[in-house]
C-alpha cells in the first residue's frame, strides 16, 4: 500500500528536537514519491504562517512552549482549521493533559520518543492516521504511548523498506536498547521484503550509530532465518540465524559463541543480511538470549577496563593528547580529581615557578589575565589570574578531545595550538611536547606572537617561563 | 520558516571560492539548527546528515566555550599538518575551513574577515 503524499508540521519550542526529528523522519520517508513532507515550526505564529501557506494534512504540537502554548494552539487550529487533525507529542503525560487534549479534539497523544522504536511506532501511527479518512474532524482523544505497538491495520498499511527501518533505528537507539516487544518492527513491517524475490542479496547498511547486538535483537524478535554478515574496522564475519536464534557464528579466527562476541562487539562497519543457507556445521547450542546477556557483560567489562586504563594512562605520565580518544566525561573528572587532590602541590609550585624568580624570562605572564600551564603529567606548573584551576583543566581536557577528533578526522597531527578569539578577549591554548599552556585576555588583545614565539624557543612550556 | 538548508547553500556558495587557493582542501556550515553541507575541492556540496559528523562536533566547541565564559566568534585550530578555521555568528552558524597547511598570518586575516562578511551579508 503506498504512502500518501501530505504534510505533516511539527510545532516545538526545542529547536533541536526539531531537527533531529526532521532529519530522523526524513531517513525514514526517503525519497518516497509518495512520502509525508515534514515541516517544523519553533512557535506557534510561524506555524500558523505555515498552516496558511504549506496546508499541512495533520499538525503535532508540543504542549509547554512559551507566549503561546500547546492548547492555546490547538483551540485556534479546531476553530479556524478544523479539516486538520491534531496530534500532540509532549514530553510529559498526566490525566489533566489526557482531558484537555480530549477537550481540543487530539487524534493521538505521544510522548516524545526515547527510542528508535518509539521513534518508529509514531511515524507508523501518523501514517495510519494521515489515511483515516474518519478522522477529519476532531475525534475523543485516543491516547497512544510512544512505546505501545501500532495496529495489524496500521502496520500493514505503512510498510517501510527495511534499510530505512535499520537507519531510524541507528540514529536513535541508545547502545543497550532492548527490543522487547512481543511482535517487532521488523517482523511486521520489514520480512515480507527480506524475502522478496527481487532482492537476492538482502539487505546492507551501515554501522553508523546501531550496534550488532541490537540489530540481532531484532532479527530473534522477527524469528526468521537469515545470514547476517558484519564487517568492521578489526574484525568481520558471520552471523547464522535459523527461526530466531543463532545456530552458529565464525570470524577469521574464531567460530561459535567466541565469535558471536567478537562481531556483537564491533563498533564501526557495514552489514549485510543474506537469505539463510544453512551452515556446514552447527556451532552454538545455547540460547540466543543467553548469549546475548553474556555478550552485554562482556561489553561492559571491557568498557570498565579501558576507564580503568585511561587513569592509568593519566597518573603514569603519559600525554593527555594521545589519551583524548577516551570518553571526555570520564576524562574530565581523573584530571579534575587530580586538580584538587593536588591543590597544596599547586600552590608550592607557583611559589617555585613564579615568573619574576625564573631566570632568562623570555615572556613575562603577568601581563596576561589568566593562565594555566599544565606538565605532562597532569599537574599544574604555574597559574596566574582569578580563574579556578579546575574549571580551567577542564576545559583544556575538553580541547584536546576534540583536537584529537579533528587529527582522527582529518589525520592532521597533534594539536600546535587554538587560537579563540571573541568580541573582548582572546585566548590561546598551546601544546608543546605534552605540556599545555591556556592564556587569556580580556579587554585587549593577547600578545600572540611574542606567546608564540617564546614558547617555540623552548623546548617545554615549564622551561618556558 | 525558510527551509534550513536554503540559508545553508547560499553561505556555502559564497564560501565556495577559497576552494581556489590551493592551500584550502574542504569548507563546511553548520546552521544554528545544525544543518550542515560540506564541499570538497573539486566536489559537489553535499550534505552531512551523520549527527556526530566532525563540524557539528566543532561547532559544539563554541557553546562549551561559552559555558567557561570564553564567549568566541573565530577559533584556529593550529595542528601539525594543517589547520582549522572556525567561524561563527549568531543566529546563521559556524563556518569551517580546512587548511591543509599552516595558513599565515596575513592571509589567515583575510580568510577570517571574508568568513565574517559572508556570514553578516547572507540572509
Amino acid at each position: 500500500m503506498e504512502i500518501v503524499a501530505s504534510k505533516w508540521l511539527f510545532v516545538d519550542d526545542d529547536v533541536r528536537f526539531l531537527s533531529h526529528l526532521k532529519e530522523s523522519l526524513g531517513l525514514l520517508c526517503g525519497k518516497h514519491p509518495n512520502a509525508p513532507s515534514i515541516i517544523i515550526s519553533e512557535n506557534v505564529a510561524d506555524a500558523l504562517l505555515l498552516i496558511q501557506r504549506e496546508s499541512p494534512s495533520i499538525v503535532i504540537t508540543d504542549i509547554q512552549m512559551p507566549q503561546v502554548d500547546g492548547f492555546q494552539f490547538l483551540r485556534l487550529l479546531s476553530t479556524k482549521y478544523p479539516k486538520i487533525k491534531k496530534v500532540v507529542l509532549t514530553g510529559q503525560s498526566s490525566t489533566q493533559i489526557d482531558g484537555l487534549c480530549q477537550k481540543n479534539g487530539v487524534a493521538r497523544h505521544f510522548t516524545k520518543p526515547a527510542t528508535a522504536k518509539a521513534m518508529l511506532d509514531i511515524f507508523i501511527s501518523l501514517l495510519a492516521l494521515d489515511k483515516d479518512p474518519k478522522q477529519t474532524l476532531p475525534t475523543p482523544e485516543i491516547k497512544q504511548t510512544a512505546g505501545s505497538v501500532p495496529t495489524p491495520q496500521e502496520q500493514e498499511a505503512n510498510r517501510i523498506p527495511f534499510k530505512k527501518a535499520i537507519r531510524i533505528t541507528g540514529k536513535l537507539a541508545p547502545r543497550g536498547t532492548s527490543f522487547s516487544s512481543p511482535s517487532s518492527v521488523l517482523d511486521d513491517v520489514v520480512t515480507p521484503k527480506i524475502q522478496a524475490a527481487d532482492h537476492p542479496k538482502g539487505f546492507s547498511g551501515v554501522l553508523d550509530q546501531i550496534n550488532i547486538s541490537e540489530l540481532v535483537q531484532m532479527l530473534v524478535l522477527s524469528n526468521k532465518s537469515s545470514i547476517l554478515e558484519v564487517s568492521g574496522d578489526h574484525d568481520q564475519g558471520k552471523i547464522y540465524l535459523e527461526h530466531g536464534q543463532i545456530i552458529h557464528a565464525e570470524t577469521k579466527d574464531q567460530v561459535g559463541e567466541s565469535a558471536v562476541y567478537v562481531l556483537l562487539n564491533l563498533q564501526d562497519g557495514q552489514f549485510e543480511l543474506a537469505h539463510f543457507n544453512p551452515p556446514n556445521q552447527k556451532t552454538i547450542f545455547t540460547t540466543t538470549q543467553h548469549i546475548l546477556i553474556e555478550a552485554a557483560r562482556l561489553m561492559d567489562e571491557q568498557e570498565r577496563d579501558k576507564n580503568h586504563f585511561n587513569k592509568e594512562a593519566l597518573t603514569s605520565k603519559t600525554s593527555r593528547i594521545t589519551t583524548a580518544k577516551q570518553t571526555l566525561t570520564k576524562r574530565q573528572y581523573v584530571i579534575i580529581e587530580e586538580a584538587v587532590t593536588q591543590e597544596v602541590y599547586v600552590e608550592e609550585s607557583i611559589e617555585t615557578n613564579h615568573p619574576s624568580t625564573v631566570s632568562n624570562n623570555a615572556f613575562d605572564l603577568q601581563h596576561l589575565d589568566e593562565v594555566i600551564i599544565l606538565a605532562k603529567d597532569g599537574k599544574i606548573q604555574y597559574k596566574h589570574g582569578s580563574l579556578d584551576p579546575a574549571q580551567r583543566i577542564d576545559l583544556i581536557a575538553f580541547i584536546d578531545f576534540k583536537s584529537q577528533q579533528i587529527h582522527d578526522q582529518f589525520q592532521l597531527g597533534s594539536l600546535y595550538h587554538l587560537q579563540i578569539i571573541g568580541e573582548n578577549l582572546e585566548a590561546l591554548m598551546a601544546c608543546k611536547d605534552d605540556d599545555t599552556l591556556l592564556a587569556i585576555n580580556t579587554q585587549r588583545p593577547l600578545p600572540m606572537k611574542q606567546l608564540l614565539g617564546a614558547i617555540n624557543k623552548n623546548l617545554c612550556l615549564t622551561q618556558t617561563f | 520558516m525558510p527551509d534550513p538548508n536554503l540559508l545553508v547553500l547560499k553561505i556555502l556558495e559564497a564560501m565556495s571560492p577559497f576552494l581556489k587557493n590551493p592551500q584550502i582542501l574542504e569548507i563546511a556550515f553548520c546552521s544554528e539548527n545544525r544543518v550542515t553541507w560540506h564541499q570538497k575541492k573539486n566536489e559537489a556540496a553535499k550534505p552531512l546528515t551523520k549527527l556526530d559528523n566532525i563540524w557539528r562536533k566543532l561547532s559544539d566547541t563554541f557553546s562549551v566555550l561559552k559555558l567557561h565564559k570564553l564567549e568566541s566568534k573565530q577559533l584556529v585550530w593550529t595542528h601539525d599538518h594543517g589547520q582549522i578555521i572556525l567561524v561563527r555568528k549568531d543566529g546563521k552558524g559556524v563556518c569551517g575551513i580546512l587548511s591543509q597547511n599552516i595558513i599565515a598570518d596575513t592571509e589567515l586575516q583575510q580568510i577570517q574577515k571574508s568568513c565574517t562578511d559572508i556570514l553578516d551579508l547572507t540572509k
